[in-house]
């Protein structure tokens, strides 16, 4: 979904760029991963001029490597400093506050940001995420170039968003060294989770009130990666509020709490005085973890961190 | 009060406002209509009960209640996953609903015959907006969620509705007296300013906007004994009050003059009935969030089954308005199982379809 298409036929930018990457594949034939799944994302280098297809379709020119960039999507923050692209960025939203370096630097609105604050920064590239979409048409009318880059679904999405930003910042190559870690991490999880047989069953709890996470949000699709199964299979939407009595009969053996410590004061505790939910297997077990929520729900390369913590508490056995 | 009736006839076909019913005639029906409903709202509560997303059949329900009623000679596996669904959770859940259906709706009741305004409800005089202000500072703060407990976030919650009941209160006093239409007037502007608050709050909390958002929806998911039994006394008392105020609110419904001069001491009942509709309304949103339509319907379901009579219809109100939100709930947790519905998403479908046909056919009697 994040992989750039072939945009307008008829743009000179587009055919610069076929021919760009034609040479950059013969050039360099040797670095390419070939198991990339979507269009051109795997290439590792790329020579500007060049155009790129965002996410809502659009497609966008870099005459050369931006410099001035501002983010308003904290996981492509996290993206741009792992990938050597820190020094290009101007400012950040407001929630972009990892690595520290990105905490540092000038914060914006992330609802709604207005185009005034950021025509301000003189950017040369604006990046933002799902919840500015309804933004981008303003900010690209007040002469700003625009990238959309909504959230991926998965992992390999995430990976794809790496080598993408890669190339359009002229990191291709710290991109490639990140994606090829991450994929090499990703399969070693999936293959101490084949090799575990069946996985636990688990609650993930957004917040005390029951939200939950389904198979087709971010976090679900990780549950699906290390085999676990997942209490909220089945729910019509990605979050859905469930019954406590649906989450007391399945008995997860191990319950995730993005809602601890500052994030909703959730504990093993809280969680054993909930009506109902002491003996659940997960609470008997003293198996309620509490996790850090931006690790686990910000597509950046930390999510690598969370699956393999996911690994390492649902089979502490490996 | 067929002289008092007559009047409210008269003097609401002037103001514009939904006919009511008279009364002759109809109230001789109400002891046994009421009997009738107390039974389906017993009928209800144990359909409800033993009906959810895990299938539990309603012998062994009524067997888990029993026991743990201290019922001789049950036997249950006690402890197992049904009887805490059953006893922790689900009576729990549909007893506060009883409980909040019936307290909205004799408040909104209340609140219709003190302003004489058919649109009246609880939510009028700032309590919604107040109690989310409160409700939204224990959010965006580092203070714990205890939702299943009467925590901070209900804590908050009430003391933030009643304190804009107050607001109001005062700034619409003008020595003794509250005039109608300033209490009315200044509960709007209180909401406002509450409603404003709450939104500066959640711009500078964004992260915070969900949790926030899920509250205002209103659920009954986190219903617990230790939450309805910390609520009841407040709801109780301010409902057995209003219950024995219907002979005075029937002769609110006169000029307040004719009241005065029938020995009713107005602003006193007035101030009375609006601070125990208030208290009522407070709890109830401090324990499940902002459930709406239910205290501005069930009032005028009941004056279309019993006429005018305020001490036939506040009776009423309680047990068609328990009902009815019981019935919400269930649909809030079984419709789209396992996933939850909000509760309020139901009541405003309900009522909304409701409310329109309530007022066609009041066009209708004007038009004749």
């Amino acid at each position: 979904m994040i992989s750039p298409r072939p945009g307008n036929a008829n743009s000179p930018w587009l055919l610069a760029f076929l021919g760009a990457a034609l040479l950059g594949l013969l050039v360099a034939a040797c670095g390419g991963d070939s198991n990339s799944s979507g269009g051109a994302s795997g290439q590792p280098s790329a020579t500007f001029p060049m155009s790129v297809t965002d996410t809502g379709g659009k497609a966008v020119t870099f005459s050369m490597a931006p410099t001035r960039i501002i983010s308003y999507s904290p996981g492509a923050t996290e993206i741009l400093f792992a990938i050597g692209a820190g020094g290009q960025v101007v400012a950040t939203d407001s929630f972009s506050d990892y690595p520290a370096a990105a905490k540092a630097l000038p914060k914006l609105e992330y609802l709604r940001p207005a185009p005034e604050p950021a025509l301000a920064l003189r950017p040369d590239l604006v990046i933002m995420a799902g919840a500015q979409e309804g933004d981008v048409e303003q900010f690209r009318a007040a002469g700003l170039t625009v990238f959309l880059l909504r959230e991926p679904e998965d992992i390999a999405g995430v990976i794809e968003d790496v080598r993408l930003l890669g190339r359009l910042t002229g990191k291709a190559e710290g991109a490639e060294a990140v994606a090829k870690d991450m994929e090499k991490r990703v399969t070693a999880v999936q293959q101490k989770a084949n090799g575990a047989g069946k996985g636990p069953l688990v609650f993930f709890e957004l917040s005390p009130d029951g939200f939950s996470v389904s198979p087709n949000s971010f976090v679900g699709s990780m549950l699906k990666l290390v085999k676990a199964g997942n209490v909220a299979d089945g729910a019509a939407s990605a979050f859905p509020q469930l019954s406590a009595e649906v989450i007391i009969e399945a008995d997860p053996e191990v319950i995730l709490l993005s809602d601890a410590g500052e994030w909703g004061g959730q504990s093993l505790e809280t969680v054993k005085a909930r009506p109902g939910w002491s003996d659940i297997k997960a609470v008997k077990s003293g198996r309620v973890i509490e996790i850090d929520p931006n690790v686990f729900t910000r597509p950046g390369p930390r999510v690598i961190e969370a699956l393999e913590l996911l690994l390492k508490s649902l089979y502490p056995n490996l | 009060m067929a002289h008092a009736t007559g009047e409210r006839t008269k003097r609401t076909e002037g103001a514009g406002f939904i006919r009511l019913p008279a009364s002759s005639g109809r109230s001789a029906a109400w002891p046994p209509l009421l009997l009738g409903g107390l039974v389906l709202l017993a009928a209800t509560v144990v359909l409800a009960t033993s009906i959810g997303p895990i299938a539990i059949g309603p012998g062994e329900t009524v067997r888990i209640i029993l026991s743990h009623l201290q019922a001789p000679g049950i036997d249950i596996d006690a402890g197992s996953a049904h009887d805490r669904i059953i006893w922790d959770v689900r009576l729990p859940r549909v007893l506060t609903a009883v409980v909040v259906g019936a307290a909205l709706s004799l408040a909104g009741a209340s609140y219709q015959a003190v302003f004489r305004n058919p649109l009246a409800d609880p939510f009028l005089l700032g309590v919604a907006a107040g109690a989310a202000l409160g409700a939204t500072i224990v959010i965006v703060s580092p203070l714990p969620l205890d939702y299943y407990r009467f925590g901070y976030v209900a804590l908050f919650a009430f003391m933030g509705a009643m304190a804009a009941v107050f607001l109001t209160y005062q700034l619409a006093r003008v020595g003794w007296t509250v005039p109608t239409t300033a209490h009315v007037l200044a509960g709007v502007a209180v909401s406002a300013a509450a409603a404003a608050a709450t939104s500066f709050l959640m711009m500078m909390h964004e992260d915070r906007l969900f949790v926030i958002f899920s509250w205002l929806y209103g659920d009954f998911t986190s219903a617990s004994w230790s939450k309805l039994t910390s609520a009841l006394p407040y709801v109780a008392i301010s409902s057995l009050s209003l219950l024995l105020l219907g002979r005075q609110l029937n002769v609110l419904q006169l000029s307040e003059d004719e009241a005065k001069t029938l020995g009713v001491r107005v602003e006193l009942v007035k101030a009375f009935v609006v601070l125990m509709a208030s208290l009522a309304t407070a709890v109830c949103v401090a324990i499940t969030g902002l459930i709406g339509f239910v205290g501005l319907i069930v009032p005028h379901i009941c004056r279309l089954m019993l006429g005018a009579d305020y001490r036939h219809i506040l009776p009423m109100t309680i047990v068609v308005g328990s009902t009815l939100l019981v019935l919400a709930d269930l649909g809030a947790r079984t419709l789209l199982q396992p996933q939850e519905i909000p509760v309020g998403i139901i009541t405003a479908a309900i009522g909304a379809p409701f409310f329109l046909l309530l007022l066609r056919r009041q066009q209708r009697s004007i038009s004749q």
